[in-house]
């Protein structure tokens, strides 16, 4: 790699004088067949282009630029095209709902965006000048289609003032709807995640990416296209759409382009033992893939295993299957297993863990818990377990929060202060820090970190997270007969996955006049309306009745062991069918 | 259940619920998801208003943008369980 770089935009520099006229990105619009592709050359003078239109537009260093694109390539040269600008990219989901749209709406006046880029098509789909004319604050958003851009010509485009330190993007993956925090990432912090990936898991010039994760979302932007574009691979990319309507797609990319490197939240790896007939096996070859990372959602072994089974004939690696963990707050990355590391995991005495410890017990122990390992940092990050109420460091056998040290620990949250001196200066009780609190649970085993739960309650379901106050303010709003503010959302674990559980009070004792059925339905609709989410259990109970604190905060872990364990009184309760 | 009747609620609910359109003129089997009509997650609102609807539950398993990706395929997984 270059001496003296700051920033990932040199690289890409740098690779499109050394290979001009290799392929770079290729899209695959049906999932299998290249639709569209760039060379290392064509993706800079795109990206130089777009930031020639952007400071052509007014606009100022640190500026933030709100992304609102589909995967593919077009998002890539505009990701990149900020940074040659020495702007801020503001990726985004497209919303395609009201909760969604709230958030949207909260990313936009938190960045204070002037300048949003999005594609014709979803500028179209979405209406989003007439949302723009509905919500008279954003008037002032300028609205740049990409399509409308001369992506030729990049002759007005200069050097960004930037320096290792400078932001680069935000990542608003984090805090609940009402509060959206955005991640501060700074050229450092990007190029020194992407070097801890890289030497872990072994990416070179020779890697195949093969990426179907979203792009807004900090796993499919870092390691499944920055990474790539970092060391000069080739990247192979479908719509997180493509894999899920039909999951085969997914493996059928890794056997036609020869993939060594790939991503998926562990329900995706659920789906593809689920979806993938026998017969289809026979075409698939995966004795390319070096790397299936398993991260973003809780780990189950069950599927790390059932994946080895259904695949091994297909050529899977023993060594394939790695786990790994992050979150936004540090970059994307704390740790994961290594490139020529098996899948290990530790097995663990059930009920020791429920009073956080750690005893190792052998597999044929009854009760007996399995944690799959998530690795290692690679760039010299400080991980340390601590409790999080006196803040002492844990002892080897305890389970407490992990905290982290490192070069990828982001900068902070954009313009939140408080919040960001509570989760990113943390110091222990003697004294050693700045530490970021991760706020999730765990234990490290051989200098290996292991991940049992998070002190948060958040809820994550198919790698997406939900907070809990926005389920709950979902619940309260969505008939007359639930007492607001008295409720509580939960996740609840089954053999594969999580699922959401709620627990509401009622107003009185006696049903409204529908009964309690029609309180129940009318709250599971309206969490699928704004949240995309099926809750497993709806239980309603009586006024005054939900556990609280002394100062009137829901106990969400306590009223959820109550209900597990069958001690709240129910006025009515739905669970879906086994 | 007739499954034509469970159609016609079916899109009635798709076009003015989810679409926010009573007037799309929705084919029995045009792509709902994959062609961006609506999202992935908006199938849960399907599988919340089947059970609403017509009382019956669709596993999670089977409430997946392969099988339930336009009217014919949600309307048939629908009946199958009606009709059980």
């Amino acid at each position: 790699m270059i001496d003296s770089v700051v920033s990932l935009y040199q690289v890409l520099h740098q690779h499109a004088k050394d290979r001009p006229h290799e392929m770079a990105f290729a899209y695959l619009e049906n999932g299998i067949d290249v639709s569209s592709q760039v060379t290392w050359k064509e993706l800079d003078q795109q990206a130089q282009a777009f930031a020639a239109h952007l400071l052509a537009q007014g606009l100022k260093n640190g500026d933030r630029v709100l992304l609102l694109y589909p995967s593919g390539l077009k998002f890539l040269v505009a990701f990149m095209g900020c940074m040659y600008a020495g702007a801020v990219a503001v990726p985004s989901s497209i919303p395609y709902r009201e909760h969604a749209v709230s958030r949207l709406i909260g990313i936009v006046t938190d960045a204070k965006v002037n300048i949003a880029c999005t594609t014709k098509d979803v500028f179209e789909r979405m209406g989003i000048s007439s949302f723009l004319k509905k919500n008279r604050k954003f008037a002032r958003i300028k609205v740049i289609l990409h399509e409308e851009i001369d992506l030729e010509n990049a002759s007005q485009w200069h050097d960004p003032d930037i320096e290792a330190g400078t932001l680069c993007f935000l990542q608003y993956t984090s805090g609940s709807t009402s509060i959206p925090k955005g991640v501060m990432i700074s050229h450092y912090n990007l190029l020194r995640t992407i070097e801890d990936i890289r030497a872990g898991l072994g990416f070179n010039e020779s890697t195949v990416m093969v990426t179907w994760m979203p792009i807004f979302h900090d796993l499919g932007l870092i390691y499944g296209l920055l990474t790539p574009l970092y060391v000069g691979a080739k990247c192979y990319i479908m719509s997180p759409l493509t894999f899920l309507k039909r999951p085969l797609n997914w493996l059928m990319a890794i056997t036609k382009y020869r993939g060594t490197h790939t991503a998926g939240p562990n329900f995706a790896y659920e789906l593809c033992c689920r979806k993938i007939r026998e017969e289809e096996k026979r075409e698939i070859d995966l004795s390319t893939v070096d790397v299936f990372i398993n991260a973003a959602e809780p780990i189950r072994l069950e599927t790390v295993e059932k994946f080895w089974k259904s695949f091994k004939e297909c050529g899977l690696s023993p060594y394939a299957q790695k786990g790994g963990y992050g979150l936004a707050e540090a970059t994307v990355k704390v740790s994961a297993q290594r490139l020529d590391d098996k899948i290990t995991y530790a097995c663990l005495d059930s009920s020791e863990l429920e009073r956080n410890r750690i005893r190792l017990v052998s597999h044929d122990t009854p009760n007996h818990y399995d944690i799959v390992s998530v690795g290692k940092s690679e760039i010299g990050a400080d991980i340390r377990i601590v409790n999080p109420e006196t803040k002492q460091l844990c002892a080897p056998d305890e389970v407490g929060e992990i905290w982290v040290r490192s070069d990828s620990v982001a900068m902070g949250y954009w313009n939140r202060p408080e919040e960001t001196k509570e989760a990113f200066h943390a110091y222990t009780d003697n004294g050693e820090g700045p530490y970021l609190r991760t706020g999730d649970l765990g234990f490290l085993l051989n200098g290996d970190l292991y991940i049992t739960g998070r002190i948060k309650d958040m809820i994550i379901v198919q790698g997406r997270n939900f907070y809990p106050q926005d389920i709950e303010l979902t619940v309260e709003k969505s008939h007359p007969a639930v007492r607001p503010g008295c409720g509580a959302a939960f996740a609840v674990r089954d053999d594969t996955s999580e699922h959401l559980y709620v627990v509401q009070e009622v107003r009185e004792d006696s049903p409204p006049n529908g009964g309690w059925d029609e309180v129940i339905k009318a709250i599971r609709m309206a969490i699928a309306k704004n949240h995309g989410l099926r809750a497993h259990g709806v239980a309603l109970i009586p006024p005054r009745t939900i556990l609280k604190t002394t100062s009137g905060k829901i106990r969400r872990s306590a009223t959820r062991q109550a209900y597990l364990d069958g001690k709240l009184r129910l006025v009515a309760h739905w669970r879906a069918p086994a | 259940m007739e499954i034509t009747e469970i159609k016609e609620k079916l899109r009635t609910f798709i076009c003015t619920e989810l679409l926010n359109n009573p007037d799309y003129p929705l084919q029995d089997d045009e792509p709902i998801i994959t062609s961006g009509l609506m999202d992935s997650f908006s199938l849960a609102q399907i599988g919340v208003f089947a059970e609403i609807e017509f009382s019956v539950y669709i596993p999670d398993a089977d409430l997946t943008v392969d099988a339930m990706d336009t009217l014919n395929q949600i309307a048939m997984r629908i009946a199958r369980e009606v009709n059980k």
